[in-house]
């Protein structure tokens, strides 16, 4: 299952790095936009 | 700043700080630029004043059989999403974690929260959301696949309503505000007034929520602490009777309170 978390804040980090560590589960984090936002932290 | 933070992340790696275990290990950050292949669940967790570009941003990574979970707080987001995507597309959903990102990047879990509900808008519990969770529960994340996800989101926006209307309107404190006279009578009237919008709109919060809701001093009690007896119904005690109201209730609690504290004051609870 490939899965992907979008914004830079600590939400979408946190969930990107827990699925992150347990295989076979793909993830990434989308952590920049071309508009310059998502930026905020959590 | 995004591009240090990827940067980093090529670099470092994601670390993550947590009671429930330190991860520290490669994760696949990426700019938007970046994204060129649909994946299966896209987890939105961007902040709902940047959801216009997010929606432009990630057409890339959404693909027929895409599943988009946002995690932003309230409602209106979802019929958004629906418009942009199709409502097939859409999972309703709502995150409970305290986490925060430090000065050099690592995040931080805050507390016990570790919380993340999700599920289909028209309540089937469907193959998608079943791998999904299955997908958490590998991790220490304690996901809940919701057959009335809906329902669960308009508790927390009755929860995140009277919390942040009251907070921010009397610019203090849930402690603060139940220490000041009259503070208590006015958030619960906030929050019955927000159970009945959501009422209104077919979903009445639970009697569960509203328990829960309303109990912080039966947690105190239950645990032994102190508890605010003579703020609160102590208080309202005394305007039962300066109105010549029935005391009844108030009465009893208000002596049940008394007498726990005198028990806990000389530890023979």
């Amino acid at each position: 299952m490939k899965i992907m978390a979008l914004g830079a804040g600590a939400v979408g980090g946190y969930f990107a790095g827990r699925l992150a560590s347990r295989a076979p589960t793909s993830a990434s984090w989308c952590v920049n936009s071309a508009s310059g936002g998502w930026a905020s932290t959590a | 700043m995004r591009e240090q933070r990827k940067r980093r992340l090529g670099e470092h790696g994601l670390t993550i700080r947590s009671r429930f275990g330190d991860f520290s290990g490669p994760v696949n950050a990426l700019t938007t630029d970046e994204v060129t292949a649909p994946v299966d669940v896209l987890i939105l967790t961007c902040k709902a004043y940047d959801l216009a570009s997010a929606i432009e941003a990630i057409w890339p990574a959404v693909g027929p059989g895409t599943a988009i979970l946002p995690l932003l707080n309230g409602l209106a987001h979802i019929e958004v999403l629906n418009g942009a995507f199709g409502r097939e597309r859409v999972l309703g959903g709502l995150a409970k974690i305290a986490v925060t990102l430090t000065p050099d990047g690592v995040i931080q879990h805050l507390n016990d929260w570790r919380f993340l509900t999700f599920g289909e808008q028209d309540g089937v519990v469907s193959a998608r959301v079943a791998a999904l969770k299955a997908a958490f529960d590998r991790t220490s994340v304690l996901a809940t696949a919701s057959p009335d996800v809906t329902q669960a989101m308009w508790e927390k926006i009755v929860h995140l309503a009277t919390a942040a209307g009251m907070t921010c309107l009397m610019r203090a404190n849930a402690g603060e505000i139940f220490r000041a006279d009259g503070g208590a009578q006015l958030l619960l009237r906030f929050l019955e007034a927000n159970a009945a919008i959501a009422a209104k709109a077919g979903h009445p919060p639970s009697e569960a929520f509203m328990a829960e809701y309303t109990a912080s001093m039966l947690r105190d009690l239950e645990r032994g602490g102190p508890v605010e007896a003579d703020h609160i119904l102590g208080d309202m005690l005394a305007r039962a009777r300066a109105h010549g109201q029935d005391d009844t209730l108030h009465a009893i609690a208000y002596a049940h309170l008394k007498a726990y504290e005198q028990r806990r004051a000389a530890e023979r609870l």
